[in-house]
């Protein structure tokens, strides 16, 4: 299964759900697959499942997927130990483990050298963790995951090595994607509006 | 000379913890610390305030930026240092994407602290907030908790920033007895 395959499945997978989406090849490719309004593009590597898992506890009414990577969950282990540890089950962290930094040169990573990241989510204390290797069982481990009311990690073992062209760049930066995102969460009714908060004093009089 | 028989300044915390609520905070995410323990152990107590306990600053930064785009009124309590081990999340999800949350920790940079091992916070807290455009202020009396705090959270949710608000030694801790 490539990086691609497997984002091209998680894309079929997505409705309603609030997605945040790692940076590089990642982010890319998902925007390719699927336009889908309530994903945030482009987080920094290191805050893809703290962010979510913030998103999920501020609305546990709707289903929220953190898109990580290997590298980017590497550079922050904690959060898994914080998730685990205050569950949110509407939350649902899928990493694409390709055991390198793909937009940096293909070096390794410490999960392309051995380390384990489903392992050290059981560790952590997460329960419902899985790790899947080909695309008819990520596809299933993510519809299964998505119709469960449980805190859920899936570490999809993607193929490493350079990747096809096969992505659009996104058509907006950083601070317009979130604009949009948020946009995306208040005409789904999950947030309130935001309202110029001008003192009325402001205002000038006739 | 000032020592280790000070003592937290208890009815202080509960000025701050009043302020807090006055903002109508309603999302907490911590790294405890020994200068801010009596107004955690105040937030904790409440129900209202739902609260997670993270592994370290950024992560409990990101939580809170999540937390906010979620609707929330986040508060992130933690110690002053916490500000150069989160300053890549500020950078990103504070000024590039633009997301805000109120910040609240120790002022070790303040006048009073007498610990040689926050010297290093003394030389980088405040010139990294202003160097990272990030709006702060010091709480240097008690009564002036409520307003700040409060005007705090306005510019929060009013320009979409992180802000910090700074408590110096005299303001969490009893004098040395």
């Amino acid at each position: 299964m490539t990086h691609f395959e497997a984002v091209q499945i998680i894309g079929g997978h997505l409705t309603n759900q609030i997605v945040i989406s790692n940076v590089g090849n990642t982010n890319r490719e998902l925007y390719s697959v699927k336009k889908h309004k309530l994903t945030l593009y482009g987080v920094q590597i290191s805050l893809v499942t703290p962010l979510a898992f913030g998103l999920a506890k501020g609305i546990p009414s709707r289903k929220v997927i953190a898109l990580d990577g290997d590298g980017s969950l590497l550079m922050g282990l904690g959060v898994l130990a914080t998730v685990a540890t205050n569950p949110a089950d509407n939350l649902l962290i899928i990493v694409l483990d390709n055991g390198c930094y793909a937009a940096c040169g293909w070096y390794p990573t410490a999960a392309g050298k051995g380390t384990d990241l489903a392992g050290i989510a059981s560790a952590a204390g997460i329960h419902n963790v899985k790790t899947v290797e080909k695309g008819d069982t990520l596809s299933a481990a993510v519809k299964e995951c998505l119709e469960k009311n449980e805190l859920a990690f899936i570490r999809a073992k993607v193929e490493s090595g350079p990747l096809p062209k096969a992505f659009e760049p996104l058509p907006f930066d950083g601070l317009d994607g979130t604009y949009r995102f948020r946009q995306a969460l208040v005409e789904e009714g999950l947030v309130e509006e935001w309202h110029d908060v001008t003192p009325v004093h402001y205002t000038f009089s006739k | 000379m000032r020592g280790s028989t000070s003592r937290h300044n208890v009815k202080n915390a509960m000025s701050i913890y009043h302020a807090i609520k006055k903002a109508e905070i309603n999302f907490l995410s911590y790294v405890p610390e020994t200068w801010t323990k009596e107004i955690l152990k105040l937030l904790l107590e409440d129900r209202d305030i739902e609260s997670v306990g993270a592994t370290g600053e950024a992560e409990a930064m990101a939580i809170a930026a999540g937390a906010s785009l979620a609707g929330k009124r986040p508060l992130v309590l933690m110690e002053g240092s916490g500000y150069s081990s989160g300053t890549h999340v500020l950078s990103r999800l504070g000024l590039m994407h633009h997301i805000g949350w109120l910040m609240m920790s120790s002022h070790a940079g303040g006048i009073g602290e007498v610990a040689y091992y926050h010297w290093d916070i003394r030389l980088v807290g405040e010139p990294l907030l202003s160097a990272l455009r990030i709006p702060y202020c010091v709480v240097q009396r008690v009564e002036d908790a409520e307003t700040l705090v409060r005007e705090a959270q306005y510019t929060v949710e009013g320009q979409k920033v992180p802000v910090a608000v700074l408590l110096p030694h005299h303001i969490l801790w009893e004098e040395s007895i």
